[in-house]
């Protein structure tokens, strides 16, 4: 087990290289940071001032040893629009997007996996359709118009609610209901369909033949089977909204890493993208470590450490 | 008990899959048989009808049926032929990157080893780039066209299939049909394609209906960064985010292409539900 | 499972519920009476995130150099009305053609005590100037040669040649205390003598002044101003309509009558000195050497119409050029190209254009005013005289590689603004050496140099008024409208509006 961790934390760092390699490369593709940051009509010779003093003349192979370089050191260069380190404002908002995606997430899989709960063991009741409805309604919702109309109707007409900002446990609500939504939708929607599947397998049959309580089959023998699909999207989701969800940030005016990286890629604010990137990259391999490592404990069956 | 459970069940499941059906196909020709209708042209502006209040008289399609948009151009008009659009890139882009995932995620969960973690990796290098990177990326090295768009919305798509389909794999792999089939030397490709993949597509296709709606809604976006969809032509993503400086003000500009979507995924939703019933090896 | 669920449910719905709902209410109403707790509160939405504190390198005016302007003094700075005047310079004057002298108020400190003088003015000038400060202000003093220290309060700054608009750009300058810069940074720090000091800075959030007792130049006048930035424009009128905002700007067009009619809030609009513009490439086929063509195309489109129809009214269309009146060097004999069609058709065919001619009409996105609008309606209009205009939105990244490096598109539509306000900074984005300037024109290249060859404004004006005529004429852009600028205000306070990006807690008045 423990072998199987080394081996796969080893394969993380290659994975993280591959990434930051990648997103180097990709960076580099876009665009010339210089343009940008300089007001427009900008005589050439004052661009090419700037393009150097941000070391981007030399050549592509120096720029990225460089870069390895410093960023095994954890250090990823100098913002250049914000003029500072930009591992630095990656983790300074990274708080703000902790809490909304960990909130989120929690509130999203509880409501999510009840309303999906009920619509399996409840099928063709007015819960089933009342869970499936709402959760279309998540799906099929673009998170900013959810989240406008959030804030129009508690900030605004009720005045319940603060309209956005980061500031007092109420200014988490709205946005928190946005996402959760959304991650209820893709949680009940995968929990009901395969808990269906789970209950009509044989051995739950024979389960209820023998006349077993309902809700001891629900527990023991379809419902953990049933979490394997649900557990992975979940794992996704989380490592994605701990990534920062860049308009749910932007529609609640919240200072996390989503509405910064999307500030960054905008404005080719290359060290600001590479420290993002790999802080997400990090999220990702480790959730993804995690589910392997939980997976034996849903389904006894699986080994994944061989 | 048992018989009861499954008479609701099969009347429930086997009508609400009718309804779902009808609903697709309704959408489906509606869009597809566009230009027969008589309807408005959908990307004239016309600047005195802006914001031209909805008749919901649908008999003369002439009178803004659901009003105007915010250059004067019939909603109505607009969502039908913008569907076009929509369920094309929907269709294709669920269909490659479920296609991809799916093999993906079977022979990573049957193989496991070093394909598994080869895979996987590759999977955790996907998930980690944001999509709006990609999106630029394939714009400046591709260029800018609706092919190249299905392809970044298929690259964000594939991974969910894959890790989910895997996840799945590496327990039904474990079960003795899969088993006793391999101990009486079914080829790999057998079992992988005949014994397990029937057993896994339950979530596939419920992630293939969610994908839809979020591909569809995704393409916006894309549409923002010069892939995509190129105004005047209309889609529903695009239109959803058209509306998003005037939805205190006219919110129905984007209400009805929401209600499109909605309409488009609720029926998609029954179909999926009746296609795993059919699917299902245990039911049949 | 379910049973234990609905147990919990089951034995205490009420105090489950009423606990939650008391611990929004606890929240809401802290949040409620933060906000409420003392009327002399100034609550300003930002439009955008302040990326810096350090003045040396702020450039955005709505953002950080705005913010600047609240913690440190400028030798002078420009009013709501568009005139400058003294903040730390008491008079200034140019010294022939190569020179400006400014006479500096006496006694101001910084707060530790160390004095503002000419000393401190030099040092900090001569900062930018160096490049190893690497500050990207730097290219605004590329026509200065030297500072001098005339007494502690008179200071000089020798110019290579006439630099008329040198007291324009300096109200962006800004003074840092050098012996504070020692053990410093101003990224994140503050200790100037503007009227506010520095209280709290959250990231990406918001940032809170409170008074500073000392200042002598500007005084304060809230006890507390709070800039939030709330970067989606739907966000900041519902701040504005909840109560929670005083003042915010760039809201939906459309918002402004709702705001109005709520009865909650006010709004309104200038127009701003930003106007909107269709570049045409007139060094590529088939705009280059066509100025018949170039004048078809703007009386094609329908300048009146689009003010009228798409922003309501709430603008002002361009005077046949790219000033607006704020703009010192503006022409006010010049009327635009009327909307005539038939005589649009007319130019085409004496242009030898064959029709429908194709064109490509560049987009850049999330950056311009209602960009994708006005691009879509641009196309629609040209179309109606022949000229199919195909339109590709795009990155604005991605566009302004091409933009910038010499290669744009047939046509693209933007915004062009110069925070001077001086004609002499915007027309001379079209003079031919500019690499985006897409335009060579002797006639106007050689007005422009004459205007910039003289602090006199008599014959400054006079060069000015050339150079618009004779851009007007050739016409190497599709004039089209100011863009508005839009605000929305609480019942608190009245903003005076100015038609910059200028944010400035000094331009509102309690009411």
């Amino acid at each position: 087990m423990s072998r199987y961790i080394i081996e796969r934390l080893g394969e993380a760092l290659v994975a993280v290289w591959g990434i930051v390699t990648i997103v180097f490369v990709v960076t580099r593709m876009l665009g010339d940071p210089a343009v940008l940051l300089l007001p427009l009509g900008t005589p050439e010779a004052q661009v090419a001032a700037l393009r150097a003093e941000l070391g981007l003349e030399r050549p592509m192979v120096i720029q990225y040893l460089d870069f390895l370089i410093r960023a095994v050191q954890g250090d990823f260069g100098l913002s250049y629009q914000f003029f500072r380190p930009a591992m630095d404002l990656v983790l300074e908002r990274l708080p703000a997007t902790a809490i909304l995606a960990s909130t989120s997430i929690v509130l999203g899989v509880i409501i999510g996996s009840l309303a999906g709960f009920v619509a399996a063991v409840k099928r063709g009741s007015f819960l089933e359709f009342l869970a499936m409805t709402v959760a279309l309604l998540g799906q099929a919702t673009p998170v900013f118009w959810l989240g406008i109309m959030l804030i129009l109707y508690f900030g605004v007409n009720l005045g319940w609610l603060p309209t956005g900002g980061w500031d007092s446990l109420a200014s988490l609500v709205l946005p928190v209901l946005t996402l959760s939504i959304f991650v209820a939708a893709t949680v009940s929607r995968l929990f009901r369909s395969s808990m269906l599947d789970a209950l009509s397998e044989d051995y739950v049959r024979t389960a209820r033949a023998k006349g077993l309580p309902p809700g001891t089959i629900y527990t023991r023998h379809a419902g953990r089977n049933a979490l394997i699909p649900v557990v992975t999207m979940v794992a996704i989701l989380t490592a994605e909204l701990l990534g920062g969800s860049a308009v749910t940030e932007t529609v609640f005016s919240w200072p996390g890493v989503g509405r910064l990286l999307l500030q960054a890629i905008e404005n080719k604010d290359f060290p600001v993208i590479q420290a993002g990137v790999f802080l997400i990259a990090v999220i990702f391999v480790f959730t993804n470590l995690l589910i392997d490592l939980i997976y034996p404990l849903l389904d006894p069956r699986i080994r994944v450490t061989r | 008990m048992i018989a009861a459970l499954r008479k609701v069940r099969t009347f429930a499941g086997g009508h609400s899959g009718w309804i779902g059906l009808v609903l697709l196909a309704a959408v489906i020709l509606i869009v597809v048989l566009a230009p027969l209708f008589g309807l408005p042209d959908p990307v004239r502006n016309n600047l005195r009808g802006r914001f031209v209040p909805p008749s919901f008289n649908f008999l003369d399609l002439t009178r803004y049926p659901l009003g105007g948009d915010h250059l004067g151009r019939d909603l109505f008009s607009r969502i039908v032929y913008g569907g076009r659009v929509s369920l094309a890139i929907g269709a294709l882009a669920v269909g490659l990157g479920g296609v991809i995932g799916v093999i993906v995620g079977l022979f990573a969960g049957f193989y496991k080893g070093w394909v598994d973690r080869v895979l996987m990796r590759l999977v955790d290098v996907q998930l980690s780039i944001p999509l709006m990177l990609l999106a630029l990326l394939v714009v400046a090295a591709l260029g800018p066209s609706l092919q190249n768009l299905i392809i970044v919305l298929a690259l964000t798509s594939w991974v969910r299939y894959a890790r989910v389909v895997r996840g799945q794999v590496l327990a039904v792999r474990e079960r003795e049909f899969v088993q006793s089939a391999y101990a009486i030397g079914v080829g790999n490709l057998r079992i992988i394609f005949v014994h397990i993949l029937p057993n896994v597509l339950t979530p596939v296709l419920v992630i293939a209906t969610l994908e839809l709606a979020r591909v569809i809604i995704l393409e916006a976006g894309m549409s923002f960064l010069g892939l995509g969809v190129q105004p005047p032509w209309p889609s529903w993503g695009r239109m959803l985010a058209e509306g998003r400086n005037y939805m205190g003000t006219y919110p129905e500009v984007s209400v009805y292409p929401g209600l499109a979507l909605f309409i488009t995924a609720l029926a998609v939703n029954l179909s999926g539900d009746w296609l795993r019933d059919r699917l299902d090896p245990k039911l049949r | 499972m379910v049973t234990t669920i609905s147990k919990l449910a089951g034995a205490a719905p009420g105090s489950w519920r009423s606990l939650t709902v008391a611990a929004w209410l606890g929240a809401s109403l802290a949040g409620a009476l933060a906000s409420s707790a003392s009327a002399e509160t100034l609550t300003i939405a930002l439009s955008s995130t302040v990326n810096t504190l350090d003045p040396t390198q702020a450039q955005v005016v709505g953002t950080d150099v705005s913010v600047a302007a609240h913690l440190y003094s400028p030798l002078v700075a420009r009013g709501p009305d568009g005139k400058l005047y003294g903040v730390l310079a008491e008079s200034w004057q140019p010294e022939g053609d190569a020179a400006w002298l400014f006479n500096l108020k006496p006694g101001v400190t910084f707060p530790g005590g160390e004095p503002l003088d000419a000393e401190a003015v030099k040092w900090n000038i001569d900062r930018i100037r160096n490049p190893e400060t690497k500050s990207r202000n730097r290219a605004w003093f590329d026509p200065v040669s030297e500072v001098e220290v005339v007494s502690p309060t008179q200071v000089r700054i020798k110019t290579k040649g006439p630099y008329p608009t040198l007291p324009d750009q300096l109200s962006m300058i800004f003074f840092l205390s050098p012996e504070w810069m020692k053990t410093h940074n101003p990224a994140t720090e503050a200790y100037g003598t503007g009227p506010y000091t520095l209280k709290q800075f959250v990231a990406g959030d918001r940032l809170i002044l409170a008074p500073n007792d000392k200042a002598v130049l500007e005084k304060p006048t809230f006890d507390e101003v709070s800039m939030r930035v709330v970067p989606e424009a739907s966000a900041r009128v519902a701040g504005i309509l909840a109560g929670e905002l005083d003042l915010a700007f760039d809201l939906p067009l459309e918002d402004v009558e709702r705001i109005k009619k709520s009865g909650r809030a006010d709004a309104g609009w200038v127009p701003s000195s930003r106007s909107m513009v269709v570049r045409m490439n007139t060094l590529k086929a088939p705009l280059a050497g066509n100025t018949k063509l170039r004048q078809a195309l703007n009386y094609a489109v329908d300048k009146e119409g689009m003010v009228e129809a798409l922003l309501g009214g709430l603008g002002t269309v361009s005077q046949c050029q790219i000033m607006t009146p704020a703009y010192f060097g503006f022409n006010k004999d010049l009327k635009p190209y009327p909307y005539d069609p038939a005589k649009a058709k007319q130019l085409l065919k004496e242009a030898g254009v064959t029709t429908p001619l194709k064109i490509d009409l560049e987009v850049p996105l999330n950056r311009y005013f209602m960009a994708s609008e006005i691009g879509q309606i641009v196309a629609g209009q040209l179309q109606d005289v022949g000229v199919e205009a195909t339109i590709k939105e795009m990155d604005f990244g991605a566009w302004v590689k091409t933009y910038a490096g010499r290669d744009m598109g047939q046509m693209a539509l933007l915004g062009q603004a110069w925070p001077t306000l001086d004609a002499d900074g915007m027309l001379s984005l079209y003079a031919a050496a500019n690499p985006t300037a897409y335009f060579d024109d002797k006639p106007f290249d050689e007005a422009l140099k004459a205007g910039r060859g003289t602090t006199d404004p008599a014959k400054r004006l006079e060069a000015y008024k050339t150079a618009t005529a004779r851009m007007c004429e050739e016409a190497p852009v599709i004039f089209l409208f100011a863009q508005p600028f839009t605000y929305g205000t609480s019942k608190k306070i009245t903003w005076k509006a100015r038609g910059g990006d200028w944010v400035r807690a000094t331009d509102v008045v309690k009411k």
